[in-house]
């Protein structure tokens, strides 16, 4: 909200500063995010038209003698409607305009232009405007019009919390001021004639949705003309971001932002038969708003209507139908307190945002309806020439009564960790119009409706604390005594893993969880857990695997020049299980181009062994038994690919990513992928393992190389070996090789088999024997031979 | 007399190519059965007067090619020294072959610290869904329905189910399941429907929760003090700034001082001296009473923060997307 400070001043008298009373409001909440300063400076004088002449160059010209008072000036204007005697606003050279413009001495034409004149837009009081502004009050020549209109006032801008909605008025801000500088809060005047005639003889008003609107108050006023508004009331109205309409239309925006309630102005010649029905709408009823939209309404909201046609919505905005023009003369004055929760459903689903529903959705006073009707009435006397009636209607049967909250002092004492003088307490209390009244106990407080954020004993202790001060609360060490271990196992399994992956070369990623389920089915053919609501199409589901993410990473550096990646994440990845999403966190573990970029003595490519090799250290330290078994997978590779296997039990993917990954995400070379159900080798891991028993007799090493056709599954040879005999400690693979002196789609796979007794020194003969038959078994049971027979 | 011998030698000690070499001459010379050894001998064969002379020449004559053998064995050795080196020279101005080491992401990094400081001040880690019903969500934290403050929550949404928009569900689950005292961090990815630099649709926040009895406004200073200078630095203040949230009462923004000017106002702080780094308050009665705890007996204080708000700070870093873009050269910094 922006808070014009010259406004804000007329209600509290201090002599802050501008940058105190920014400071000390938002230490009490009322947070002023910016001290805004108009562009408008320098020097604008009131001056009168003594000559008017045509230019001698242009027809669409007229070049003028201004006079300020002291000096006659020579101005050129292209606006032909100024005429002598007219007063203007001159603006010296060297002066800059609100628009952000420098007043400089120009030739025109021929002619030097030493002054420039004025419009509104100039001196910040319209948003567009044409034509010279003359000036209408009796304001003398010479006149300083920058100090004289204040149009060089700051404003505060000011962030309010949905809980104050008392504080979406300039009242309500000045009555925190007051309180904060113990200044009394001056209320504003009010001062209007009642004519005879009684308001009832004018206005009927019929409340038939009570439930939407607890209270409606109307007038009615007539001969009032229309006209725009006087210059300090639109300075006020820019100055707080609203545009200026005309003077009762200004009128009604002027009081919404003086007391923060939300008031409408009817055309009166437009209520049939000058009755007002307030009525629950009915669904599928139209109506086009002042916003010149046209309307379905849902049968929620709450409609001011007349017998034939809906006026307005109520709270939220009026209709075309009845809005004040130029030619309205007769006015329906209307401040009403319409249902929050009702008006934020409404607002909500008509999709309308507007100051009223804003206010009114955070709840303004019901009780203050006659204070503001009256004030609203005084501006209608007073400058647009109105004359009201004797009475408002008030349509008000189950009156809101402002809530008894007690506050004890043990309470306030014990949840702010100080103490208060209780003295103090009630000072504070009684500056924000609260009713007290101290007793042994503590404070009897009576809230005023305005603030309907406060109902509890806390809210109180909040108020308390907000004006006093937490600066004045000394800090004080908890004796936290909770119990548990900081991490849970989980956590530090995470954890663990983290720092494996890490310290083998992979960097690690945070990556959005969302993913483009189109994108999703045409590279896996899964159907993913999609948002009702998400941002974009590209985001519209959430990720069923890590390398939706992983892979925007990868494509993000390789377009960067970066070839070598080797990436990881551990997160969350989503399906629908029976209708019901299910989050699993996974490992996604993403490697391509060199291997060991830095290492210039190492120029191998990622593989999809090196990737087997990160999984085969993970098993390692983390004393789990990870096996992968060749499988043909949709969107990997065909030939390199594999399921990863725990116990049984699937538990991830590893192998080269398909080609439709690197047409989509334009990216070539081959990427190796893998994924792991953390929470799944958690559960098996023993990381708290017994370590074995250092071996005291040596082993006995055997090595044999076998031919190993393409498609054969190496790791059947390497459980036949483990199996082979209790003596065996260790099996493994010492050399791939691929000559030109083997045959085609051969390799030579070398074994070794480390053999130990625990008891005793193993002999050469007895290993020999039991290797010798080991090998001869695999021969025989898989149809492979050795190389070296 | 010795004129010839002595230069025959001296230029064929001179002429030694290599230790052996000069080992072989040196006996040759001086062994036993050596030349000049030889000549000593004959010594004895002299005339009496003329022994002390030949004796004095002879044995300078030995004294000097001894000079000259030793002198050239040290002038081998260094060439076979230098030999030896060039076989095993490895140029170490070359760049090592480096196996390069990951490097954490600035957010799990930050998150980490801001574990371990909360960690040791007594608190315990907690974790929970991210796919959350809007009653752990919203209605327990007191933010009903047709509530503004879910304004400044925007929600993704799942049929009946939705993302969480802050972490505080794990709090009502651990309340939930626990009784007092509580003493809760709860990290984690949450999500809001905003992206531009200082917004992303899914970030890290950690709140906390501390329930016990007599849990004051000064407690919550204290802690969260504490936090700042453990983060940002040991010259730091906080102060509390008076806020709303549905599930506080009092409730705080958390302001720390700038580490650029000190406080005085800067660029960098917006000209106010201060940083907003996160949200805080006193638990609020209802919140107590939807988990069934006692609000007379139980006070607590909670607060939360983003983890990407805090790196930005910590770093230096401007646009809030870095985080999720994964640029190499990016994460290498960290």
């Amino acid at each position: 909200m922006l808070v014009p400070l010259e406004w804000l001043r007329e209600y509290v008298q201090t002599d802050w500063t501008e940058e105190e009373i920014a400071n000390r409001l938002t230490m009490a909440g009322i947070s002023v995010k910016n001290i805004v300063v108009p562009a408008i400076k320098g020097k604008v004088v009131c001056a009168i038209v003594k000559k008017v002449q045509p230019h001698p160059n242009s027809e669409k010209l007229h070049v003028l003698e201004v006079f300020d008072g002291a000096n006659t000036y020579r101005t050129v204007t292209s606006d032909l409607t100024v005429g002598e005697n007219s007063r203007v606003a001159i603006a010296m050279p060297g002066t800059v305009l609100s628009n952000g413009s420098i007043v400089e001495p120009a030739s025109i034409k021929g002619i030097l232009s030493e002054v420039v004149m004025c419009s509104l837009e100039e001196l910040g009081l319209e948003t567009k405007s044409e034509y010279v502004y003359q000036i209408e009050e009796e304001i003398p020549i010479g006149t300083d019009l920058i100090r004289y209109w204040k149009i060089d006032d700051r404003v505060l801008e000011v962030e309010i919390t949905p809980n104050r909605p008392d504080c979406l008025g300039i009242i309500g801000i000045a009555r925190e001021l007051a309180a904060l500088c113990g200044a009394p809060l001056q209320m504003p005047e009010i001062d209007f004639e009642q004519r005879n005639e009684d308001v009832n003889d004018f206005l009927k008003v019929s409340v038939e949705d009570l439930d939407g609107c607890p209270r409606y108050c109307a007038g009615y006023m007539e001969s009032v003309k229309i006209n725009h508004s006087p210059i300090w009331l639109r300075r006020r109205l820019m100055n707080a971001g609203i545009r200026p309409i005309n003077n009762v239309v200004d009128i009604s925006n002027y009081v919404m932002l003086e007391t923060g309630h939300p008031v409408h102005i009817f055309d009166y010649s437009q209520i049939t038969d000058g009755h007002i029905i307030v009525r629950k709408a009915q669904e599928g009823e139209q109506v086009t708003l002042l916003d010149e939209k046209q309307y379905t309404l849902k049968g929620i909201e709450t409609l001011i209507a007349d017998r034939k046609k809906i006026i307005a919505i109520g709270g939220i905005m009026g209709a075309m139908n009845s809005g004040v023009t130029d030619c309205t003369e007769k006015i329906a004055l209307e401040v009403a307190y319409f249902n929050p929760v009702r008006i934020r459903k409404s607002s909500k689903s008509l999709n309308i945002k507007s100051d009223a529903s804003y206010r009114f959705e955070r709840g303004v006073d019901p009780n203050d309806a006659i204070f503001v009707m009256k004030r609203l009435m005084h501006f209608v006397e007073k400058i647009a020439h109105g004359k009201a009636t004797k009475g408002f209607v008030d349509i008000y049967p189950q009156r809101i009564s402002p809530k008894q909250v007690f506050l004890r002092r043990s309470r306030l004492h014990a949840v702010l960790g100080t103490t208060v003088q209780d003295q103090r307490v009630k000072e504070i209390l009684e500056s924000l119009e609260m009713n007290v009244h101290i007793t042994k106990d503590g404070w009897k407080t009576q809230i005023p409706t305005f603030r309907n954020d406060i109902s509890i004993e806390e809210d109180i202790i909040e108020e308390v604390g907000r004006i006093y001060g937490y600066e004045k609360i000394d800090p004080q060490a908890p004796k936290i005594t909770a119990s548990g271990k900081g991490w849970s196992d989980l956590s530090l399994f995470r954890k663990t893993i983290r720092q494996i992956l890490i310290g083998s070369g992979f960097d690690e990623t945070v990556n959005l969880s969302f993913a483009s389920s189109s994108v999703v089915k045409d590279l896996m053919n899964i159907d993913s857990l999609k948002l009702k609501n998400p941002m974009t199409e590209d985001m519209d589901c959430l990720r069923p695997s890590l390398i939706f993410g992983l892979i925007d990473a990868l494509s993000y550096n390789v377009k960067r020049q970066i070839k070598d990646v080797k990436i990881f994440e551990i997160a969350k990845t989503y399906s629908l299980n029976n209708g019901v999403p299910v989050e699993r966190e996974k490992i996604g573990i993403v490697m391509m181009g060199q291997l060991n970029e830095e290492d210039y003595t190492d120029n191998r490519s990622a593989s999809l062994l090196n990737m087997k090799g990160v999984l085969d250290e993970l098993s390692s330290h983390l004393s789990v038994d990870l096996q992968v078994v060749p499988e043909q997978i949709d969107w990997l590779t065909a030939g390199r690919s594999g399921k990863i296997l725990l116990e049984g039990e699937e538990i991830g993917v590893i192998g080269m990513l398909n080609s439709k990954f690197n047409q989509v995400y334009d990216i070539k070379g081959e990427i190796y992928y893998m994924e792991l159900d953390l929470e799944r080798i958690f559960e098996k891991s023993k990381i708290c393992r017994q370590p074995k028993e250092i071996p005291s007799f040596p082993a006995v090493r055997r090595d044999i190389s076998i031919l190993i056709p393409v498609g054969f599954a190496s790791g059947q040879i390497l459980s036949f070996f483990a199996r082979s005999s209790e003596y065996v400690e260790k099996v493994g693979v010492s050399d791939v090789y691929k000559g030109k002196d083997l045959p085609e789609g051969v390799v030579s796979v070398t074994f070794y088999v480390i053999y130990r007794a625990f008891d005793r020194s193993l002999t050469d003969e007895e290993i020999n024997t039991i290797f010798e038959k080991t090998v001869r078994d695999i021969e025989d049971t898989f149809g492979v031979k050795r190389r070296f027979a | 007399m010795f004129e010839q011998l002595k230069k025959d030698a001296l230029q064929k000690i001179e002429n030694a190519n290599d230790l052996e070499q000069l080992e072989k001459l040196r006996v040759a010379l001086l062994g036993k059965k050596g030349t000049i050894t030889e000549q000593v001998k004959t010594i004895g064969t002299l005339p009496a007067q003329e022994r002390p002379k030949a004796g004095k020449i002879l044995n300078e004559l030995k004294q000097e090619v001894q000079r000259a053998i030793e002198a050239k064995r040290e002038s081998l050795q260094r060439v076979e020294a230098e030999k030896l080196s060039a076989k095993m020279w490895v140029d170490v101005t070359l760049p090592g072959a480096r196996r390069r080491v990951g490097h954490r992401h600035p957010i799990m990094k930050t998150l980490e610290e801001i574990e371990i400081i909360f960690v040791s001040m007594g608190f315990k880690v907690v974790e929970g869904p991210e796919i959350e019903d809007s009653w752990h969500n919203f209605d327990a934290l007191n933010t009903p329905e047709w509530h503004p403050a879910r304004d400044e929550h925007d929600s993704f949404y799942l049929d009946d189910l939705l993302l969480r928009t802050h972490t505080s569900p794990v709090q009502i689950r651990t309340m939930l399941s626990e009784q007092p005292p509580i003493a809760i961090i709860s990290p984690g990815r949450v999500y809001r429907r905003d992206y531009d630099a200082t917004h992303l649709p899914m970030f890290t926040q950690v709140e906390g929760l501390y329930v016990d009895e007599n849990v004051s406004v000064a407690h919550l200073k204290y802690t969260l003090e504490k936090f700042a200078q453990e983060i940002f630095g040991k010259q730091r203040r906080i102060r509390l700034r008076p806020s709303f949230f549905p599930f506080t009462e009092p409730s705080f923004e958390v302001d720390v001082s700038c580490g650029v000017c000190g406080g005085k106002g800067c660029q960098a702080c917006g000209y106010s001296g201060w940083l907003e780094i996160l949200g805080a308050g006193m638990v609020h009665p209802n919140v107590f009473r939807n988990v069934g705890y006692d609000p007379e007996k139980w006070t607590g204080f909670a607060f939360g923060m983003g983890v990407e708000r805090i790196t930005m700070l910590k770093y230096n870093i401007k646009d809030m997307r870095d985080f999720v873009r994964n640029d190499k050269r990016f994460l290498e910094n960290f």
